[in-house]
């Protein structure tokens, strides 16, 4: 992959720091240790991970990264760090997934439910496992989100912030309000945009424990790392 | 939180994951629906009328490019 470099958010020294790993350059793997190896643990604890999880879902974001050379998909349009944190969340999510599913046998029949259980298994087992489930997870909450967020506020933020159009001029579409009502508008919506979208990880996920800030470094720093390299 | 960095960040996600979510300008809308969006962009629409058309919009994300052109052409 060529990365694009004329873009100005171009990271040209994670970027070879990045070719180094994937050639094996010891002195690269040696500060990988010291630099990401932390931030990776660090970024697991916080999701809710022990310590036994995050070493061992350290030993699967390191065999994603190395042995299945999804280091590769990394262009340098963010910081590595950024890149390698949301392959860790992704990672735990598939580790809490996969854990959630091993039930013991015995606790499948429930009294009140005389279906086999086993067919439940089928059903579950049915279900091809997700090559991204954060990405898939992230995009459920954000479309739900923008369902339940007041429809005038998102307006106005879509106005503003996406179709550049100026807070006067909205003013004056909203009536001749003052700025300030468009201001609030604005950041109300985001607000609701946010709780609503965190509000649905935690229903859906109760175990990732995902901050604001790690969905926004997800969906944009770190997103090639769960959506592989954009076009 | 800043508000058009994360949303410029999630608009980009999104267009990427579900383009008919945050998507793609469709072209115009239908005659009855730019009639409004264009009364709209004059600063015509009341109270109620803005409530309608902000929900019409949070389901047609794709006229948002349409009704930014009208606004930004009559405010030149």
């Amino acid at each position: 992959m060529n990365p694009d470099l004329s873009t100005p958010s171009f990271h040209s020294a994670d970027f070879e720091f990045a070719q180094d790993l994937l050639e094996g350059v010891s002195s690269a793997w040696d500060r990988f240790a010291s630099e990401l190896k932390p931030a990776i643990l660090s970024r697991l604890l916080a999701q809710g991970a022990t310590n036994a999880d995050a070493e061992e879902v350290l030993g699967l974001v390191m065999e994603k990264l190395w042995a299945q050379k999804k280091l590769a998909a990394y262009t340098g349009s963010g910081p590595l760090q950024g890149f390698v944190r949301t392959m860790a969340s992704n990672v735990w999510l598939e580790y809490l997934r996969k854990h959630r599913r091993m039930i013991p046998a015995t606790n499948l029949s429930r009294e009140d439910d005389p279906s086999d259980p086993m067919e439940g298994l089928a059903c579950d087992t049915a279900s091809p496992p997700q090559e991204s489930p954060l990405a898939e997870l992230l995009r459920d909450a954000l479309t739900h989100a923008l369902l339940v967020v007041d429809a005038e506020a998102l307006l106005v933020m879509r106005l503003s912030l996406l179709q550049d159009i100026k807070q006067r001029d909205l003013c004056a579409l909203w009536g001749g309000c003052h700025e300030g009502t468009i201001s609030r508008k604005k950041q109300e919506a985001m607000e609701q945009i946010r709780d609503a979208t965190l509000a649905y990880i935690s229903e859906r996920e109760p175990t990732l424990q995902i901050s604001w800030q790690d969905l926004i470094e997800a969906c944009g720093e770190g997103a090639e790392a769960i959506l592989g390299p954009s076009v | 939180m800043n508000a058009e960095h994360d949303l410029s960040i999630l608009t980009s996600f999104l267009r990427r994951l579900s383009p008919e979510v945050e998507g793609h300008d469709a072209g115009d809308p239908p005659e009855e629906v730019a009639a409004r969006l264009d009364n709209f962009a004059t600063g015509g629409a009341d109270a109620k009328e803005r409530a309608s058309l902000a929900e019409l919009l949070k389901r047609h994300p794709e006229w948002l490019r349409y009704l930014g052109r009208k606004i930004r052409s009559n405010a030149a």
